[in-house]
């Protein structure tokens, strides 16, 4: 009995040392350092250095605004795996037809690490706030780049460092270039308004009429930049749900609805009973806020163009030589190669997937 | 002499309480007509009552009020009040039927059969409202149904089996919409099938009180009629069947209205919980156990809990609580409590 019992402990503790060997085995990786020369050096999102041999030529990535940063550096055909959401998205589809033949990595929820890893990627591209995944991939000795972009200056940042890492430094720039101009215009003509001239803006999120912006999220400082006033300024948490009365309360002199949201659409909101009485009903001041290619108002590069937009509704004097279409199709022209109007846009209307 | 004096002013007890809780029902719903988001004064609620009630057109400076009061405020008050006496009343004809304390109307899986159903037509269908409602309401159905067909098997201990066909039914549906979660679109799809799980009267309007009425009414017509059997089927299936009552198909009849009920409120409103299991306890403590009273009781109690309950999630702040959150908060103390007295005789 006592020995069958100690041959037992020994096989044990064979067993146990194999598996701590083998798993120290894998940790300590691929510290392969190219000899000599360029190396890219970027900082990511996270402040974390991304170290990179030559402009990354295989990219993954399941997050989509950064799939959409790639479209706008040029850098599409980099494309090597993505997210199940961008096969369907029709702006991707309509610049480049053959994403729907990329392999699919999951989602950034839920991601499909050994998939990620059998594309062998030069880069991969994740949601900057899901930690964990980032250093989960960096551990398997692949360059991870975390995206954040909760602002336009985050945005900006980000478009820079991945221009460099994809080689696309002069399309980062001239995009940076457009943005800040485009800025600038803006804020020179709304800078001076007064507070009583700046119309009260209700933003139909993406729950329906019952869910809005609060001051913490991108489309209050959106609204505020344009010249006007957020509704639900008074509110935190993200995006809100308020009761009827609240919305017929606040009464707003706009209303603005964004691509994604359900169950309403304008003429609903133009119908409805229980809103008959606000002002911005009462003169139909409510619209899409484009466009039926890819959301304008939340951090992407086509941010700028949502800006101008919704400035323009607000202060149509200001911004009266404003051409909305001429921007939009020279801005889609520069950076993804066909005019707004050629893909499909149009300012009016909500997308369809 | 003694003992009938006992039983008149039980009696008279009784009606007392019945007329002070339908007079604190009243003065609740009038409360909340006037307190919300929007400022709207008594003076202004009576005109434009009048102006309704004679078909005279609105003058400007009412027109809000008169929107607020009619669409808004009404319609979401109407629905409080059927939806708190609805969870109620199930909650006590389950509590009698299961003879457990513990028991609420979600038991034999009609909140996740709902649940699951709005989220199929989320994902199929799309936005329609009328879908979502017509899925929740018949996958409600659908996993009681189950539940009980499953239940049925067992003679025996019938009462038991019935409980953990319902835990299976239940459990089924919310790993089936758990799937739905997963598959969902991130961006369209599966917000509003969250948002709906949720529960709550902010979008309740006058199209989903006449949609769920017909129903309702019946329903809780129906079980008041049989209220009184439940003290019979208290007693145990053997003394009740040799007292000459189909235990079976009184079983049945009560679950079916019962489910028939909650199934059309949880359509229109989304899941609210804790209502069920509480209110009919704190009627129970209040008029006694006897389901002639207890039945009709709870369902003017409910309505009064659900109409406070609301009152709180749209006023305490500027945003929308969800009332689940409310009633949750009220709900597990009152129970603990509760809980703590009984282990206390």
């Amino acid at each position: 009995m006592k020995k069958y019992n100690k041959i037992l402990v020994l096989m044990l503790v064979v067993v146990f040392s194999l598996v701590l060997v083998c798993a120290g085995c894998s940790q300590g990786d691929t510290d392969t350092t190219a000899k000599g020369d360029k190396k890219i050096t970027v900082t990511d999102g996270l402040g974390r250095e991304v170290v990179l041999d030559k402009a990354a030529e295989k990219v993954v990535s399941p997050y989509g605004i950064a799939v959409q940063m790639m479209f706008t550096l040029g850098a599409q055909d980099s494309l090597a795996g993505v997210g199940s959401p961008m096969l369907k998205n029709p702006f991707f589809k309509a610049i480049k037809p053959d994403i729907v033949d990329l392999p699919v990595v999951g989602t950034p929820q839920e991601f499909n690490i050994e998939q990620c890893i059998s594309l062998k990627p030069d880069l991969v591209l994740l949601p900057g706030r899901n930690k964990e995944l980032v250093d989960n991939l960096e551990a398997k000795g692949i360059n991870v780049f975390g995206v954040v972009a909760e602002d336009m200056d985050e945005l900006k940042n980000s478009v820079l460092e991945l221009g460099k890492a994809l080689g696309k430094e002069e399309q980062a720039q001239e995009f940076v270039k457009y943005y800040d101009d485009t800025m600038k215009m803006v804020n020179d003509k709304t800078a001076g308004i007064d507070d009583k001239d700046k119309p009260t803006v209700y933003l139909v999120g993406p729950m329906g009429v019952l869910s809005t912006c609060s001051q913490d999220m991108y489309q209050n400082y959106l609204i505020e930049l344009a010249g006007g006033k957020n509704a639900a300024a008074e509110l935190k948490g993200g995006w809100v749900d308020v009761s009827p009365e609240q919305v017929i309360n606040w009464n707003p002199d706009i209303m603005v609805a964004v691509q994604y949201t359900t169950g309403v659409t304008i003429e609903d909101i133009l119908k409805d009973k229980r809103w008959q009485g606000i002002d911005a009903v009462k003169n139909k001041e409510v619209f899409w806020f484009p466009s039926i290619l890819n959301p304008w108002d939340y951090p992407s590069p086509e941010a700028a163009l949502g800006i101008q937009w919704l400035a323009q509704k607000l202060h149509p004097e200001q911004f009266k030589d404003l051409d909305m279409v001429k921007e939009a199709d020279d801005f889609y022209k520069k950076f993804y190669g066909k005019t707004f109007t050629e893909l499909g846009g149009d300012l009016t209307s909500q997308e369809k997937y | 002499m003694n003992k009938t004096l006992k039983f008149k002013s039980s009696k008279t007890r009784e009606q007392k309480l019945f007329l002070l809780i339908i007079l604190i029902l009243l003065v609740t719903f009038f409360f909340s007509l006037t307190v919300g988001r929007y400022e709207l004064e008594w003076a202004n609620i009576l005109k434009v009552i009048k102006l309704k009630v004679t078909s005279q057109p609105v003058p400007a400076d009412l027109f809000t009020d008169d929107v607020v009061f009619w669409s808004v405020r009404l319609p979401r008050l109407v629905m409080a009040l059927m939806v708190g006496s609805v969870l109620a009343v199930s909650g006590t004809v389950f509590q009698g039927l299961f003879r457990n304390p513990l028991v609420s109307p979600d038991i034999l899986g009609v909140s996740a059969g709902a649940s699951f159903g709005a989220g199929m037509a989320i994902l199929l269908v799309g936005e329609s409202a009328l879908a979502i409602q017509g899925f929740a309401f018949g996958f409600g159905l659908l996993a009681v149904t189950l539940a009980y067909q499953l239940g049925r098997r067992c003679r025996t201990d019938a009462i038991t089996v019935l409980v953990l066909a319902g835990v299976i039914v239940s459990a089924l549906f919310t790993a089936g919409l758990s799937f739905l979660k997963y598959v969902a679109d991130p961006y369209e799809e599966l917000p509003a099938l969250v948002f709906w799980t949720m529960g709550g009267f902010s979008t309740i309007v006058w199209k989903d009180i006449v949609m769920t009425l017909p129903v309702i009414l019946i329903g809780m017509l129906i079980l008041f009629l049989l209220r009184w059997k439940l003290d019979i089927m208290a007693l145990g299936d053997e003394e009740a069947m040799s007292l000459g009552v189909n235990v079976t198909k009184m079983r049945f009849l009560y679950i079916t209205f019962a489910t028939l009920i909650v199934a059309s409120s949880v359509s229109a409103c989304g899941t609210i919980g804790w209502v069920g299991l509480v209110v009919p306890h704190m009627a129970r403590l209040i008029i006694g156990p006897g389901h002639n009273q207890l039945v009709s009781f709870a369902a003017i109690l409910g309505a009064v809990f659900m109409i406070l309950m609301d009152t709180i999630a749209r006023t305490i702040s500027g945003g929308e609580i969800p009332i689940g959150i409310i009633t949750s908060f009220i709900g597990a103390p009152f129970l603990a409590y509760l809980l703590w007295r009984q282990g206390q005789e």
